[in-house]
């Protein structure tokens, strides 16, 4: 793995959402390199690189009854900030 | 009566023959767990606990015979109980109030367990020594100076204390095991969808385990049996023959056990070989024969888990957004708003393991790393079947040593090479148990593990049971 530089990982920031100071940023590349170095051991590996996808083995689904959902108050109790019986977020659109 | 000395079954069955009553002994634990506090293994005693153990007397005196009936119980912070706080030792989830029941939990109360308190952990269950936890670390019960290991500490710590007969764990890549280990306890990693994950806050979900943790083998095959089954809840859990102490007590004479050549080369001069090649002594003086095996992918199951688990927990926690639950913090627009909540929420190894899982993920390195480690999983399961055609199971140390102390691994590669002998099991999808075995130089406890076929949960208990005798918490 060739070293990962400040300029990625502050795109990798941006891409999990996550905000980092210039100099957490630094420190925290560091370490960063130290697990990919680990991580690449998987390159030695002598298996094709194609995904063989085996996925868990389903029993029978379900058969699918509609059942009463979770009461909206309850589900908002965890909410920070709630209107009107929703999750209330900042404005997204422009107005006309 | 110190009802920390008796095992969770004898404690199961003074309860049936009337020798206490539920509110004696949860009255007893949570006295307990207030003495013990210094500890920080719980994150919460439940002020209900011993009006629920009333109750519960009521139900057994009109006949109730639950399989827990009237046992005091904790779980992992990461398990859902309907109307208690379940936080995930992350300050991101501080007030977070389950909405509902687990299956786990359901199973629990349905078979009558009184539910004490909730444990701590690392942080969203990332981590091996409880250190990564936002409220605060947790110590040995053996050792206050030591980690108890992790995730599942608090767990660990609490069973070794005898704060409860029986706790929960989750097991991730070791997060049972582990700490069952530094703590001298019993700890199992079941067979991937042996237990229902529904309600248990997801990491990664293609291979964690909800587990019992116990002083004794017969507790946690016990407890296993009343947590295990096919959930409506959970699609990938799956129904299989419940009979783990079914043959508890056989002898083992000629169930053959194979020995990875891998693991023995990478074992040499390490503290654990004195507790594995003890347990190989006791299982030949008691018929087993023994099988050697080789496991050519067995070392690259670390860095395969380090590709694997954080590209799902980036995913999982894709859902921590600040809005529909957890802390938020206000940005000019909605997008800052997502950034500065998470920022403000996560704690640094879970922004660590977010960042890892997007890297492996991205365009440009996905067919390196994450369709490469999808690829070794599989040639880690095609290895496993093949060593399964030729022996019943096979004796794994847990940990490379005894608990080491609090802040002596300070890199994040010192810790992920923790799980080093838990992991596989995992990737693997098999079941496998800790049992205590030997101690160290320092007086601590070792332990070994029994890897076994998927949903053979009964043989591994059965070794595990021969192996049994060694160090038993305090």
């Amino acid at each position: 793995m060739e070293k990962i530089t400040l300029e990625e990982m502050k795109k990798l920031a941006t891409l999990s959402a996550l905000e980092f100071e210039e100099a957490e940023l630094e420190a925290f590349s560091q370490e960063f390199q130290t697990i990919l170095d680990m991580v690449d051991e998987i390159k030695l590996a002598k298996t094709e690189n194609k995904l063989i996808y085996k996925s868990h083995k389903f029993e029978e689904l379900r058969e699918d009854v509609p059942e009463q959902s979770m009461p909206q108050e309850l589900a908002l109790i965890n909410s920070p900030k709630t209107r009107k019986g929703a999750f209330a977020v900042s404005q997204m659109l422009e107005e006309d | 009566m110190q009802y920390e000395k008796y095992s969770l079954l004898q404690l199961v069955d003074m309860i049936k023959t009337h020798k206490v009553t539920s509110e004696e002994l949860t009255r007893y634990f949570v006295a307990r767990c207030e003495e013990k506090k210094e500890y920080n293994a719980l994150l919460e005693i439940f002020d209900d606990a011993i009006e629920n153990a009333k109750a519960m007397d009521k139900k057994i005196s009109e006949g109730f015979d639950g399989k827990l009936a009237g046992i005091p119980v904790i779980i992992k912070d990461n398990i859902f109980y309907e109307g208690k706080k379940c936080t995930c030792s992350s300050k991101f989830l501080e007030n977070y109030v389950a909405q509902y029941c687990s299956t786990v939990v359901q199973k629990l109360l349905e078979a009558g367990a009184i539910i004490i308190a909730r444990a701590n952990m690392d942080e969203f269950a990332m981590g091996s020594s409880t250190e990564n936890s936002a409220f605060g670390l947790t110590h040995n019960a053996l050792d206050f100076d030591r980690v108890p290991g992790g995730s599942s500490g608090g767990s660990a710590t609490s069973v070794a204390l005898g704060l409860a007969p029986l706790a929960l764990g989750t097991d991730t890549g070791g997060s049972i095991r582990q700490p069952s280990a530094y703590n001298g306890i019993v700890g199992i990693k079941p067979t991937y969808g042996r237990v229902s994950r529904f309600g248990v806050v997801a990491f990664s979900s293609s291979i964690e385990q909800v587990g019992p943790m116990t002083k004794t083998v017969a507790d946690n095959a016990y407890a296993l049996e009343v947590l295990a089954g096919k959930c409506t809840h959970d699609e990938t859990s799956i129904a299989a023959p419940i009979d783990f102490l079914q043959n508890i007590e056989k002898p083992i004479k000629s169930i053959k056990i194979g020995l990875v050549n891998e693991v023995e080369a990478m074992l040499c001069g390490m503290e654990s070989e004195k507790a594995y090649k003890s347990a190989i002594e006791v299982l030949k003086n008691k018929g087993a024969e023994f099988v050697k095996v080789s496991m050519p992918s067995f070392s690259l199951a670390l860095p395969c888990y380090y590709i694997i688990a954080p590209a799902e927990a980036t995913s999982n926690l894709g859902r921590f957004d600040g809005i529909k639950y957890t802390k938020r913090v206000e940005g000019a627009d909605i997008n800052e708003t997502y950034s500065k909540s998470r920022s403000a929420g996560f704690g640094k190894e879970v922004k660590r393991r977010i960042m890892l899982g997007n890297f492996v993920l991205s365009s440009g390195f996905f067919d390196a790393y994450y369709i490469k480690a999808k690829a070794v999983q599989q040639a880690l399961i095609d290895e496993s079947k093949k060593i399964f055609s030729v022996c019943d199971a096979i004796l794994l140390p847990t940990t490379t040593g005894t608990a080491f102390k609090l802040g002596e691994k300070k890199d994040p590669i010192s810790m992920y090479k923790e799980d080093y002998f838990t992991i596989p099991a995992n990737m693997m999808k098999l079941p496998a148990i800790s049992v205590p075995h030997e101690k160290g130089e320092n007086g601590m406890p070792l332990a070994v593990q029994i890897m076994g076929k998927e949903f053979d949960e009964k043989t591994i208990y059965q070794i595990a049971h021969a192996i049994e005798g060694g160090v038993h918490g305090i």
